[in-house]
C-alpha cells in the first residue's frame, strides 16, 4: 500500500490546492478584449472596448453594491434585458449607464 | 387556490436584490451601497444567560446611504433593554447607548476581483463611553459559496467619575455561507473577542459560533444568527466556568432586517 503522506503526495496536494485557489480567484466578470469589442460593434454600433469596460465598471460598482454579481454567462442575452430594466431604477442608473451595462452583459453572455 | 407551501416555495425561489444585502450578522462584506441609494436597517441582538439570570436586548437603528461608488456612510441610534437579577429581585430597564457614525470604503469586489476588500471605521459616542472601531473586511464569492473574514480592533474608553478605563478589544469574525437559491443562504459564523486593558495582559478571550441564514427579495433582506458561547480561550481570573460570563452572555441571537428607502 502506498504511503499517502509521502513528499510526492504532498506536492500533488499542494498543486491541487493551488489550482483550486487559482480557479476560485479567476473572475467571472471578464474584461473586454479586442475580440469582444469586435463582436459588440456588430450588434451595437456605438460599442467599443472602452464602452464595454465602462459597462463592466458600472456593473461591478453599482449592481455589486446591493448583491453578489452574477456572471454574464449565467443568463441568456434576452433575460439580461429584462433584468437590467427591472434593476436599473433601484441602483439609480442613468440611461447611458444602463445602456453600457446591458451592452457589456449581452456581449459576454453571447452563445 | 394556492397552497401555503407553494407560496413559500415561490417566495424562496424568487429573485433577490435590493439594498446592501448582508449574509452574516457579525462579519461584514465588502460591498457598499450605490451612490444615492438609501437603506434603513434594524438590528436586534438578544443576549441570554450569564452569572445568575440575565437577558439583554440591544437595538440599533441604522440609516445607510451610498455616497460614491466606493464609499458609504451610516448613522446609528443605539438602545439596550435589560433584565437581571440582583439582591432585590429583578431589575429591568432601558438604556440609551449613544449614536454611531460608520464609514465604509470598498477597495475591490468579491466577485469581479480575486478578493473583496474594504476598510471600515465606526465612532460611537455615548454618555459614558467613546469607542472607535476599525475593520479590515475581506470576502470572496466562489460559485454558490461566500466566505468573509473581518479583522477588527475596538478602542473603548469608558469614563465615570473616578473610574475611567481604556481597553483594546481585538476581534476576528469569520463566516461561510452557501446560496441555496439566489436569495436564500445558510451557513455558519464565528466570532472571537478578546479584551486587553491597556498596559496589562489579555483579560479574557471569548469564542462564539453558530448557524446563520439570510433571505433577500426585491426591496428588503433579513439575516438571522444564533451564536452560543463556546469554551473560552482564556477566562477572567477566578472564573468558575469555561465561559466568559462577566462581559458576555451565554447565547446570542441576532436579527437584521433592512429595507431600501
Amino acid at each position: 500500500m502506498r504511503d499517502s503522506s509521502s513528499p510526492s503526495s504532498f506536492k500533488r496536494l499542494g498543486f491541487g490546492a493551488f489550482c483550486g485557489l487559482f480557479t476560485a480567484c479567476a473572475t467571472v466578470v471578464p474584461h473586454a478584449t479586442a475580440l469582444d469589442a469586435a463582436w459588440a460593434k456588430g450588434r451595437f454600433p456605438s460599442a467599443n472596448a472602452q464602452t464595454l469596460e465602462e459597462g463592466r465598471a458600472t456593473y461591478v460598482n453599482r449592481c455589486g453594491g446591493c448583491h453578489s454579481l452574477k456572471a454574464p454567462k449565467s443568463k441568456p442575452q434576452a433575460e439580461w434585458t429584462s433584468w437590467v430594466a427591472k434593476m436599473a431604477p433601484r441602483s439609480r442608473l442613468s440611461e447611458l449607464q444602463r445602456t453600457s451595462v446591458l451592452q457589456y452583459l449581452e456581449t459576454f453572455s453571447r452563445p | 387556490m394556492r397552497q401555503p407551501w407553494t407560496v413559500l416555495l415561490s417566495l424562496a425561489l424568487a429573485g433577490s436584490a435590493a439594498g446592501n444585502e448582508r449574509h452574516f450578522t457579525y462579519a461584514y462584506e465588502s460591498a457598499v451601497l450605490p451612490p444615492g441609494v438609501r437603506e434603513l436597517e434594524v438590528w436586534t441582538t438578544a443576549g441570554l444567560g450569564n452569572n445568575g439570570y440575565s437577558a439583554r436586548f440591544d437595538e440599533r437603528m441604522e440609516y445607510e446611504v451610498g455616497l460614491t461608488e466606493r464609499l458609504q456612510t451610516s448613522l446609528y441610534l443605539n438602545f439596550s433593554g435589560y433584565s437581571l437579577r440582583d439582591g432585590n429581585g429583578f431589575n429591568e430597564g432601558m438604556v440609551w447607548r449613544g449614536v454611531s457614525s460608520e464609514w465604509k470604503y470598498k477597495l475591490s469586489d468579491s466577485v469581479a476581483d480575486p478578493l473583496g476588500v474594504a476598510l471600515y471605521g465606526e465612532l460611537l459616542g455615548a454618555p459614558h463611553e467613546l469607542e472607535l472601531e476599525a475593520k479590515l473586511i475581506l470576502d470572496k464569492r466562489v460559485g454558490d459559496w461566500l466566505f468573509a473574514a473581518n479583522l477588527v480592533l475596538e478602542n473603548d474608553y469608558e469614563y465615570f467619575p473616578g473610574a475611567s478605563r481604556f481597553e483594546l478589544k481585538p476581534k476576528l469574525d469569520l463566516g461561510a455561507t452557501y446560496f441555496v437559491t439566489h436569495g436564500f443562504s445558510a451557513g455558519v459564523e464565528l466570532e472571537s473577542a478578546s479584551v486587553y486593558p491597556v498596559g496589562k495582559p489579555v483579560e479574557f478571550s471569548a469564542l462564539f459560533a453558530g448557524p446563520v441564514v439570510s433571505y433577500a427579495r426585491a426591496g428588503y433582506w433579513v439575516a438571522l444568527s444564533v451564536l452560543p458561547q463556546l469554551p473560552a480561550f482564556k477566562t477572567p481570573a477566578g472564573s468558575a466556568t469555561p465561559y466568559v460570563l462577566t462581559d458576555y452572555n451565554r447565547l446570542y441571537a441576532r436579527l437584521l432586517f433592512s429595507f431600501q428607502l
